[in-house]
Parts: structure tokens; C-alpha cells; sequence
């Protein structure tokens, strides 16, 4: 337990990262005496969370660089964008046709709206607009075509994260882990 | 930099695995499998981590003897929140560590925050915790 705790409070700064600093700081007023229940509560959470503490400048999770990197949007950026999209508009289009699947669908639909909106704003640029298209109505065909879309999407992500600037590795990583467990609970 | 942050992955790596010798106990048939099978994958994942770390001459965290859990094991239910847990934290340090890396290093944490967020979501699976899946893994 103690060696938790200073392996927490070890971990230096947070920058860009305020949930984890708050819990860093829980987490040093746990080695004071009377500590409360909730403050021991939130060093225990810390631990879940590990090494939230030591995400480091220019690399927080919504592309908030403070490192002063300045970004050349590539067109893979743009790209991911555009596919993120379209990869909503594939789930808006799949629950309109297989109502049944809603509830099952609509968490993963808005996970790629927002992701879709925060690249968006990472790249400063604004997020495409993409038609609905046609597709099956049979519920088994249905989420075979989504595990298509995301199956691509998901290596469209990953690619993008291994060559993406530190300030949106985080960003376009979640989208990734996000595509992989879409396929998870698709499948 | 990489240093740090894969010695923050490797600290929740040893945390994970720590856990896992906990909810285990509570869990029978395919849950105890399931625990089988993520212990080990967080096994090599530290082993993993450990060598990048020495390879760049940075000093390896030590397991503590134990720790805190975020949630309070009795029965099979409980260990496998415990479980989901674990994943989640496992993938936010992993997550952390993308942006302080590059080449191969991002690769290693990249394919660790997937691996960890599959697993989470599995769990969820497995107890039946909706929603199944979150927008940003390793932030729960």
C-alpha cells in the first residue's frame, strides 16, 4: 500500500490533466494522519488509474498540446476525420433499418460522434458531412456490415496513432481501443 | 520522457496482476478462465515493458507487496467489477504513454491499451454492465 502511494506521488506533474492531479494530491494527503475515508477512497481510485497521473505536457487525451508542436494536418488526419464521420453515419443508417438493434447501437454511434468532434477540433477543422447510405435491414446483416466498417476503421486508427503527433496520440489511440471494442461486443 | 510513462504502465501492470491474485479466488468456470487469461496477458506485458525500460537504461518500479483496490472483493459480481476496473486502469496508463512515445514504443503501448480495453469491455460482458463499451477507454 505505501509503496502505491509513493509510487503515485512519484509521478511528478499533470499538466493538461486536472482529474489526475486532483487525484495526486489526494493521494499525498493520504500519507497525513486521520486520513479520511474518502480521501483514502480517492487514493485507492488513483490506483486504478495509475499513471493517469503522469500524463505529461502536450500529451492529454483531447489533443490540448501545451508543448507548442505545430502541426502539419496530414491527409491521413483529414481522412481519419472523414472516416469517423461516415462511421457514425453507418450506425445512424443501421438503426434506422434495424430498429431492434438501437439500444445495442446508439452508445457506439455517439462514441464516433464525439470522436468525430474532437478530432475535429484537434485539427482545427470542421467535421465533413457524409450521406446515409443504403444498406441490409436483416439484423444479422446488419451488424456484419458494421463489423466491416469498424473492423477498417479500427486499422485506419491504429495506423494514424503510430505516426501521429505526441498531442494527438492520446485522441486517436482512444478511437482505436474504442473501434476494438465496438468489435468486441459486434461480434 | 518514455521512460517515465512506460514506468507508469509498467507500476499499473503490477497493480493489474496484484488484483487479478484477488478477484481469482472469487471466480469459477469461464470467469476464472477469463481471469487466467488477462493475469497472464498482464504478465507479459510487464515483462515486456521491463526490457524497454532497462534497454533504456531507466530503473524497473518494484511490485509493491500490495494494494489498495478500487472495489471491495466478497463474491464473483464484485471481483469481476474489480476486474473491469483493473482493465481500465491498466488502459489509461498505456493510453498516457502514447504521446510521450514514438516508433516501436508506441507500438507497444498502443497494442497494451487495446488489449486492456478489450479486456474491460469483456468483463462487462461477462457481468453484464452496461453500456458493454465506453467512448474513451481508460478514463472510467
Amino acid at each position: 500500500m505505501l509503496g502505491v502511494h509513493s509510487a503515485v506521488s512519484r509521478s511528478g506533474h499533470s499538466a493538461g490533466a486536472p482529474r489526475s492531479g486532483h487525484l495526486a494530491a489526494a493521494s499525498r494527503r493520504g500519507h497525513a494522519a486521520g486520513v479520511s475515508r474518502r480521501d483514502l477512497l480517492r487514493g485507492v481510485l488513483a490506483v486504478a488509474g495509475l499513471a493517469g497521473v503522469t500524463t505529461a505536457a502536450g500529451c492529454d487525451l483531447f489533443g490540448g498540446s501545451t508543448d507548442g508542436e505545430d502541426v502539419e494536418v496530414s491527409a491521413e488526419l483529414t481522412e481519419l476525420l472523414a472516416a469517423t464521420v461516415a462511421l457514425g453515419d453507418a450506425y445512424d443508417g443501421a438503426i434506422a433499418r434495424a430498429p431492434s438493434l438501437a439500444d445495442r447501437l446508439t452508445p457506439m454511434r455517439d462514441a464516433h460522434r464525439t470522436h468525430a468532434e474532437a478530432l475535429a477540433q484537434a485539427l482545427a477543422q470542421p467535421a465533413p458531412t457524409t450521406a446515409t447510405a443504403d444498406g441490409p435491414t436483416d439484423p444479422a446483416a446488419v451488424l456484419a456490415a458494421l463489423v466491416e466498417a469498424e473492423t477498417r476503421g479500427l486499422e485506419a486508427a491504429r495506423t494514424a496513432c503510430l505516426t501521429a503527433p505526441a498531442r494527438l496520440a492520446g485522441l486517436i489511440g482512444s478511437m482505436a481501443a474504442a473501434r476494438a471494442c465496438h468489435l468486441e461486443v459486434l461480434q | 520522457m518514455s521512460v517515465e510513462a512506460l514506468s507508469a504502465a509498467l507500476a499499473a501492470e503490477h497493480a493489474a496482476i496484484f488484483g487479478y491474485g484477488v478477484a481469482g479466488a472469487y471466480l469459477s468456470g469461464d470467469a476464472r478462465n477469463l481471469a487466467r487469461q488477462a493475469e497472464s496477458a498482464h504478465r507479459d506485458r510487464r515483462d515486456a515493458v521491463a526490457l524497454r525500460i532497462e534497454a533504456a537504461g531507466g530503473q524497473l518500479v518494484a511490485a509493491a507487496p500490495a494494494y489498495d483496490l478500487p472495489v471491495q472483493v466478497t463474491d464473483a459480481a464484485s471481483a469481476m467489477r474489480l476486474a473491469t476496473a483493473l482493465e481500465e486502469g491498466a488502459a489509461g496508463a498505456w493510453r498516457d504513454a502514447l504521446g510521450a512515445t514514438v516508433d516501436d514504443e508506441r507500438q507497444l503501448a498502443l497494442d497494451a491499451f487495446i488489449a486492456c480495453a478489450v479486456m474491460a469491455t469483456r468483463w462487462r460482458e461477462a457481468a453484464n454492465i452496461t453500456p458493454l463499451t465506453v467512448t474513451y477507454p481508460g478514463t472510467t
